[in-house]
């Protein structure tokens, strides 16, 4: 079981990213075109998952979907562990006061729900995907600070660091060298853990209207487009929902693997 | 007599051999030391003699007997604790941070244990007042304290023979003389038979009766004290208590 | 004048824990001491004596309570607390374990490299001073690929020494740097590090607990006494000495058995022997 389940995991996300990266190319159709005539059409050889209310092709909107989700939760990686390693290495590097007010300000980030946050978000500067993304990663900065900034301290205490600081290191390369190499392993793992999550947020958001604007292909909103439609056309709601489960679970088994692979007590054996 | 005995223990990792033919023999009341550079086996021997070989390596050959009776893999099982006990090199390791020193006794002694044994055994290795230790977590104790409470620990089933490895290493001159004296006052009294790792000739000359030369895996030498101190044989044996006497400003005899 | 100087020294922990509430610990009180250049200078002590903690404020890791620290004269710390790059190069350390003291992530290389990017070498004369330094420990520069702590115990405090080396420093801070090595290993870096003192004039300051180590090593000797270091003159002679020194005295192991061969004396016989060898080895350091 161990062995295919990273493979798997891989396989997995590979094809998704494809898929979502290939999109332009390989979409038979522009997701937004309409097309009454063609409304709710079953699958056919021109349409290989059929049509949605408005005529539109599902497969190129499943596909476009993909490119929205996945670039999302990207762009959500990329910023919380940027803002989550930078503050937390600069929280348990410095200390004194600006550890204290790091720490109290990712207290106040982690007590607001990311749909309030959001809310709050997309009220002062509209909705967009680009503030969805800003405001889930706005609410999952300060786990990944604390994290960071734990490892930091107890890094800090050792040896090889305050051999580092005779051999005449600044902080800036003690946190470059020593501590984000050290801490990247810890840090991956749960961000891949977390991938799933995210996915679910935005199109969770996107859901409630607050991401991508109609006539936009996501995930999240085509589910919430289907809605009156459920009974008779269960499939547009079906096909986006699915592809969402295989996103995630894709990722969560990515972020066991990774566990798994980086777990310091398997890696003791090993050596 | 109850000796407990390896005879021609041989394992190894892959198709390393790491340890060959090696035959000990620990008797109650007597202190064997295994001497011998880092590297060469030795703590790899003690493991073997518990059953607790690491992953990865496997026993070639040799048999362990106790009491004259060869043991299986069930019964070297049963061995541990209760008949061997073990002490290691850097007790910090083998303490569970989140468990306070009373809760370590009570995993070792078990449910039906009297009460008080615990505080008993901590003023056997020396503790005056055992109370407040009971409920102290390990890092609140410095490395000569965990070294004695482990002690305690490893006697607490009352077991005949005891296995130190490299007990002293990781002390100060004053915390390893007391923890020496210690280990001498408990053999006697317990009528101990101990087995002494370390790669210190003063510990032996210090503690030990017989004394055995492990090189690259094999026994090289072995014997009394007196007659290694007098003069040993082997090169590998010359040339330790060469260094040895050396920090003593001697030259070899 | 003095290379280094310390005097007035206080430091204070906080303690808590085992004992509730305890009044702040004074690990340091009113230490000093003080090293020429080029000399070899043994601060003795048990674990917990507070030498490990004048070793961390001579090296600026830590700032005293009180008192202060001159390096050829001038303040070790500004007033901000930070130290001047020509400093921080000429005060280096080894540490006792290490494998604590190297990064797992980093190859020998990069080990003895560190001091030298930091100070701005690169490229070929990098790899050069590098594989130079190397040698002089006794490591062949082939080697210095591999993933340090794949190397033996001994060999690594070798890197870590060549580490040390690196900057030229001026005075050397050896922090229990053999304790845990075994008795062979001991003896050729102790060899070593004779060497390289004769050739590279820096001054060493040896923290230890092992009395048995100091013999032909260090030229003079400290002894840190009820958190002060106190010099002492002769430390295997007659005379009175501090209790702290007694009391590692009376620790040493014997060298043989008892009752076996001429060792069968009383301790004070035995250090006269010791001290004997000691003045005939004296010229040696």
């Amino acid at each position: 079981m161990r062995r295919w389940l990273p493979r798997l995991a891989l396989l997995l996300l590979a094809l998704l990213l494809g898929l979502a990266a290939l999109a332009p190319w390989i979409a038979p159709f522009d997701p937004a075109e309409t097309n009454l005539a063609q409304r709710l059409m079953p699958p056919s050889t021109m349409h290989w998952l059929g049509t949605d209310h408005l005529g539109r092709d599902l497969l190129s909107r499943l596909l476009w979907g993909a490119r929205a989700s996945l670039g999302a939760v990207g762009a959500i990686l990329l910023l919380v562990l940027a803002i989550g390693t930078v503050l937390g290495c600069l929280a348990g590097l410095l200390g004194g006061v600006v550890d204290t007010v790091l720490m109290r300000l990712a207290d106040a980030f982690m007590t607001v729900p990311t749909l309030v946050l959001a809310l709050f978000f997309v009220g002062a500067l509209g909705t967009g995907m680009v503030n969805v993304i800003v405001a889930i990663a706005l609410s999952h900065w300060a786990f990944y600070a604390r994290l960071v900034r734990g490892l930091t301290l107890s890094l800090r205490a050792r040896d090889h660091v305050a051999a580092a600081r005779v051999a005449g290191a600044s902080r800036l390369d003690i946190a470059r060298r020593h501590v984000v190499p050290a801490v990247a392993g810890q840090v991956a793992v749960l961000a891949s853990l977390d991938l799933g999550h995210w996915i679910l947020h935005v199109a969770g958001l996107s859901f409630l209207g607050l991401g991508v604007a109609a006539p936009g292909a996501e995930w999240g909103v085509m589910i919430s487009d289907a809605r009156p439609f459920f009974r008779t056309a269960p499939m547009l709601v079906l096909l986006p929902g699915a592809a969402i489960l295989l996103t995630v679970m894709a990722f969560n088994l990515l972020g066991d693997a990774l566990r798994d692979r980086l777990d310091p007590a398997l890696a003791e054996h090993g050596h | 007599m109850s000796a407990l005995a390896i005879e021609g223990l041989s394992f190894a990792a892959g198709d390393r051999i790491l340890v060959r033919e090696v035959s000990l023999v620990l008797e109650p009341g007597r202190v064997l030391g295994l001497v011998g550079a880092s590297g060469g086996g030795k703590s790899l021997t003690v493991l073997a003699m518990l059953g607790l070989l690491p992953r990865g390596l496997r026993q070639v050959a040799g048999r362990l007997r106790h009491a004259g009776r060869v043991l299986d893999a069930a019964g070297i099982a049963a061995l541990r604790g209760g008949v061997v006990g073990l002490v290691q090199q850097s007790p910090r390791a083998c303490f569970n941070p989140i468990l306070t020193i009373g809760r370590h006794f009570a995993e070792t002694l078990g449910r039906g244990a009297a009460p008080g044994r615990a505080a008993a055994l901590l003023a056997e290795v020396g503790f005056g007042d055992p109370a407040p230790l009971l409920r102290a977590y390990p890092f609140q104790l410095s490395g000569g304290m965990l070294q004695r409470v482990m002690l305690a620990l490893a006697l607490a089933r009352d077991p005949d023979f005891l296995l130190a490895d490299e007990p002293t290493t990781e002390l100060d001159l004053v915390a390893q003389a007391a923890m020496l004296d210690l280990l001498e006052r408990l053999a006697t009294r317990r009528n101990l038979g101990v087995l002494l790792v370390t790669h210190d000739l003063s510990v032996v000359a210090r503690l030990a009766g017989m004394v055995a030369v492990m090189q690259a895996g094999c026994i090289v030498e072995q014997g009394t004290v007196a007659e290694f101190f007098d003069g040993p044989r082997h090169p590998a044996s010359r040339a330790l208590l060469r260094q040895h006497l050396a920090l003593y400003g001697e030259a070899l005899p | 004048m003095s290379l280094l100087e310390m005097h007035g020294l206080w430091k204070n922990y906080r303690r808590g824990g085992f004992f509730r509430r305890q009044p702040p610990l004074s690990v340091l009180r009113d230490a000093g001491l003080r090293i020429v250049a080029g000399e070899c200078v043994a601060l003795l002590g048990a674990s917990g004596s507070g030498k490990s903690t004048l070793g961390r404020l001579l090296l600026g890791l830590e700032t005293p309570d009180a008192g202060e620290v001159l390096f050829e004269g001038q303040p070790l710390l500004d007033t901000r607390g930070r130290m001047r790059a020509q400093t921080r190069r000429s005060i280096q350390a080894v540490f006792q374990d290490p494998h604590g003291a190297t990064s797992p992530r980093f190859s020998a290389f990069e080990v003895v490299a560190e001091p030298l990017r930091y100070a701005g070498l690169r490229g070929a004369p990098l790899r050069a001073r590098v594989e130079g330094l190397a040698a002089s420990v006794g490591l062949d520069p082939s080697e210095l690929g591999r993933l340090a702590h794949r190397f033996s115990g001994g060999q690594l405090q070798r890197l870590c020494i060549a580490r040390a080396l690196a900057p030229s420093p001026r005075l050397l801070l050896l922090d229990e740097a053999v304790s845990s090595l075994d008795l062979e290993t001991q003896a050729q870096i102790l060899n070593l590090l004779s060497g390289l003192r004769a050739s590279a004039g820096v001054a060493f300051l040896f923290i230890t607990h092992d009395l048995r180590l100091v013999r032909g090593f260090a030229q003079r000797c400290y002894v840190m006494q009820d958190g002060q270091p106190v010099e002492v003159a002769e430390p295997f002679g007659q005379g009175p000495v501090p209790p702290a020194l007694g009391a590692l005295r009376a620790a040493i192991l014997p060298a043989r058995p008892r009752g076996v061969g001429p060792q069968l004396v009383e301790p004070e016989v035995r250090f006269r022997a010791l001290s004997a060898s000691l003045s005939m080895t004296r010229r040696c350091c």
